[in-house]
């Protein structure tokens, strides 16, 4: 096992308690069927997905429901057999409490799958079949940022010598599906970690797991030995939020930084959560869509709170009921981790790709909606950001509408991890700002690059207006030049050309037209 | 089915408030306010009661025309730490109406007129001492000898009185009860020729600075570390200071020690310590980043000495803090830390 000393550190980031341990008690629990499966159409990155059911079909388990809108949104497979009620609007994970078109299916209990996908060769895959099948498979990145594989695989394939990160790091508060994942499945896990060191010819695989993860630590050090891969090793990290952030990840392991507008692949590595690379095992392996995943219930307003395997499109309620209900001090409910989760409002809302817990905090340890007091500038938020941002700065620019000043501030580095808020004294809802204010920078650009596509439009009409101008002026000296002096139209065709002359005069007088460019 | 909140991440508690980090900064004068009044009687005492009662009066009132909400903001403490810092760079028994002038200008035109708490780009103590001090040079220099240094130090009740009528009772007249502080001392003495060595054999310098002064300024230094240990200040503006002070002080020792004070008497003598760790660490009108806190305390540490030494004040915080003040936001600009993937 690689030790500690060789971990460096990124800027910033806070010590959080964990409380993982009210999590990982029990092993991975199942789940009942529930009568109802809500499968969200639209995806986090790219365009939603396209149905490919209607209403009243009958799906077998693992057949593909709904495919994707682009390359950067993933196609939808039923997680059991079942019958298709219809798509219908309904409350789904969304930061800003939206509804959102669902696919609902009625499970009818059967366990009917449909055939599966050939098995692939994990030794002999090559990356566009690799891709091709994990785009099949509908898998997206299971850390919580579901950015579809596919597309980022495909990204990754044409560089060279790149190092895979396996990210193992479950920085967040309360979250331990990861660290369940790897205490029950380390073997699976590498499994598809070989699968991808082998269609990239990369030469290392770094399994990232923070220090006080001790069984995880355990399983993953006993799995890599029993695999024997010699390019697959570990590294344990300093337990400090938000080092499973892919940018702060990469730091830590290799000490550079991702330039600005960059991915960790421009400087030679490629992260993937654990839970992903168990879907592109059971996808290349097996040829197993993605209907599932482990899913924390936890936070102290649940009575017993655990990991579950639940089917995609499960309700919420589903699962806080089967970690016991909520306790009295139930107050928040929440969709991820306490620093960056989705607030939601009630539990109706299904399982989806991103969902890695479900966090119910009881009303003593949820912020408080209190007063908020105006900025000190005491730089407690410049010392934990992990962008090595100033922003207190960032924070004054945007209260005073300067959005272009906050972004050129480096506004765009901020990962939205939450750090700078819960140091603030004065509780300023910080990261709030900063998303409005990355919005806000967003549109101005596109408006930017809009008018200026077609200020070029303009340009380019009018250059070319210009040459026709002057080739006609040429066209016409031309003529001009080639017709002999003192050469005269016969007095017959003279008389036809005055007339033909007049009667284009007065048409032109009668029918008065706008279009100037002749 | 049960409705949540739905208000934005993160969602857990808040490390601190501010009134957790001003309360804190007041907690940890307590000691050297015990040693100050061992040493000086309760005239310091007074003045931190006169200063709290009218900074508390101003600021409601402010606050009111304002319309801003009283409790949140009486609540912050904030007006409290001023009004103690700015009773601290008083001497002990001064008129209560100067403490008055002093607190009200600091809090209604250094902090309000700016916009309030976390808007003044100047700090309000030390803009309330400097128009006090300009304004009242006489009453500003009556310092109270260290106790058990003469006989005839006014009592607690003599100091009462006159911090209620500016006059001594009983007979006491000002000029018998007054005295120079050591930087005071030290500089009209300079003036005069007389060498260090011979300024040091006063009775008035104890271990290696003021006797009774150098106390105050161990157990103030002693609550600034406890503020930086709880995380309420940085370390970097008060080693900065104190490096500021420290450099320069030495390098005009060591050429001439026969007319300059030794670099410890400038550590422990004045508003050093309270400069360093309570006044030029007040967040609002400081530099904010690591390295611009680094040059804004070197800078007030800097200035505190040359004032000392060639300007016409004994000391020198109060105008170190306010000309670095002025160029915090400058500092601030060019000392921005590059931005993580961003280049140079």
């Amino acid at each position: 096992m690689r030790d500690l000393h060789h971990s460096r550190k990124f800027h910033g980031g806070l010590k959080l308690d964990g409380h993982k341990q009210e999590s990982t008690a029990e092993m991975v629990r199942t789940l009942p069927l529930p009568r109802r499966l809500l499968l969200p159409l639209a995806s986090q990155a790219g365009r939603a997905a396209i149905p490919v059911v209607k209403a009243g079909d009958r799906v077998l388990g693992h057949q593909e429901v709904a495919r994707p809108g682009n390359d950067r949104s993933c196609s939808l497979h039923a997680p059991t057999s079942a019958t298709v009620i219809g798509i219908q609007c309904l409350p789904v994970p969304h930061p800003g409490g939206l509804s959102g078109d669902c696919l609902v299916l009625e499970p009818d209990g059967r366990e009917e799958f449909a055939q599966s996908m050939p098995s692939l060769d994990p030794a002999n895959l090559d990356m566009a079949a690799l891709v091709q099948r994990v785009r099949d498979a509908g898998i997206a990145g299971l850390g919580g940022a579901v950015f579809p594989t596919a597309h980022k695989l495909a990204t990754a394939a044409s560089r060279e010598g790149l190092t895979l990160v396996v990210n193992g790091a479950e920085c967040e508060p309360y979250i331990s599906c990861d660290d369940m994942l790897m205490r029950e499945q380390a073997y699976e896990i590498l499994l598809g970690t070989r699968i991808l060191l082998n269609s990239l010819g990369a030469a290392t695989a770094i399994v990232a797991i923070e220090r006080d993860k001790h069984q995880a630590l355990e399983c993953m050090q006993a799995a890599i030995e029993r695999l024997g891969d010699e390019r697959i090793r570990l590294e344990q990290i300093f337990t400090i939020y938000p080092a499973g952030g892919e940018r702060q990840l990469v730091q830590v392991l290799s000490g550079k930084e991702v330039p600005e507008n960059g991915l960790p692949t421009d400087i030679g590595y490629l992260c993937q959560n654990v839970a992903t690379l168990l879907a592109i095992y059971h996808a290349v392996v097996h040829g197993r869509p993605l209907v599932s995943r482990i899913t924390t219930v936890t936070g102290s307003g649940i009575a017993r709170p655990g990991n579950f395997l639940a089917l995609l499109g499960t309700p919420l309620s589903v699962l806080t009921e089967a970690a016991g209900g909520y306790t009295d001090r139930a107050s928040r409910l929440i969709m991820g981790g306490p620093m960056m989760g989705i607030a939601l409002a009630s539990d109706e809302v299904p399982v989806v790709k991103a969902s890695n817990c479900v966090l119910v905090l009881g009303a003593d340890e949820a912020r408080s909606s209190g007063e908020q007091m105006p900025c000190i500038r005491c730089g407690e938020c410049e010392q934990v950001c992990p962008a090595q941002l100033q922003p207190q700065e960032l924070y004054w620019r945007i209260q005073g509408k300067d959005i272009a000043g906050a972004d050129e501030l480096g506004l765009g580095a901020c990962i939205e991890c939450g750090c700078c808020d819960l140091v603030c004294p004065s509780h300023i809802p910080l990261v709030q700002h900063y998303r409005y204010a990355k919005a806000r920078a967003r549109t101005a650009r596109t408006q930017r690059e809009q008018s200026e596509v077609a200020r070029q439009r303009f340009e380019t009409r009018k250059q070319r207006l210009e040459k026709e101008a002057t080739r006609r002026k040429q066209r016409l000296e031309e003529k001009r030049k080639t017709r002999t002096p003192g050469e005269q139209a016969p007095k017959a065709i003279k008389g036809e050309i005055d007339a033909i002359l007049a009667r284009a005069e007065s048409k032109r007088q009668d029918g008065k037209q706008g279009d100037g460019t002749s | 089915m049960t409705r949540f909140d739905t208000s934005g991440a993160p969602y857990l508690q808040p490390a601190t408030t501010v009134s957790q980090m001003m309360s804190r900064v007041l907690l940890s004068l307590v000691p050297a306010a015990v040693v100050y009044t061992w040493f000086f009687g309760p005239g310091l005492l007074l003045n931190i009661l006169v200063a709290s009662g009218v900074g508390l009066l101003a600021e409601a009132s402010v606050l009111q025309l304002r319309k801003k909400p009283l409790r949140p903001h009486l609540g912050d403490y904030s007006v409290l730490v001023t009004a103690v810092l700015f009773a601290w760079c008083l001497p002990p028994a001064t008129p209560w109406w100067i403490t008055a002038i002093g607190m009200v200008f600091a809090v209604v035109f250094a902090k309000h007129l700016y916009g309030g708490l976390g808007h003044n780009p100047f700090n309000p103590a030390m803009a309330g001492y400097v128009l006090v001090l300009i304004s009242f040079p006489q009453e500003l220099t009556r310092w109270l000898p260290v106790s058990g240094l003469y006989e005839q130090g006014p009592d607690a009740l003599q100091t009462l009185w006159a911090t209620l009528t500016g006059q001594l009772g009983g007979g006491l007249q000002w000029d018998a009860v007054t005295m120079a502080t050591p930087l005071d001392y030290m500089k009209t003495e300079m003036a005069r020729m007389t060498t260090m060595p011979e300024i040091k054999a006063h009775p008035m310098f104890g271990d290696f600075a003021g006797r009774g002064y150098e106390w105050v300024a161990n157990f103030i230094a002693l609550g600034g570390a406890w503020l930086i240990y709880k995380r309420v200040i940085r370390w970097h503006i008060p080693v900065a200071v104190l490096v500021g002070v420290l450099l320069p002080a030495t390098l005009v020792y060591v050429m001439d020690p026969g007319s300059n004070g030794s670099p410890g008497l400038h550590l422990f003598s004045g508003a050093t310590m309270l400069g360093a760790f309570y006044i030029a660490t007040d967040p609002v009108s400081a530099a904010t980043s690591p390295r611009g806190r680094l040059i804004y305390g070197f800078g007030v540490g800097v200035i505190t000495l040359v004032v000392r030494k060639w300007g016409g004040y004994p000391d020198g915080i109060a105008f170190g803090v306010l000309l670095m003040n002025a160029a915090a936001p400058l500092i601030d600009h060019f000392t921005r830390p590059r931005v993580y993937g961003h280049e140079e």
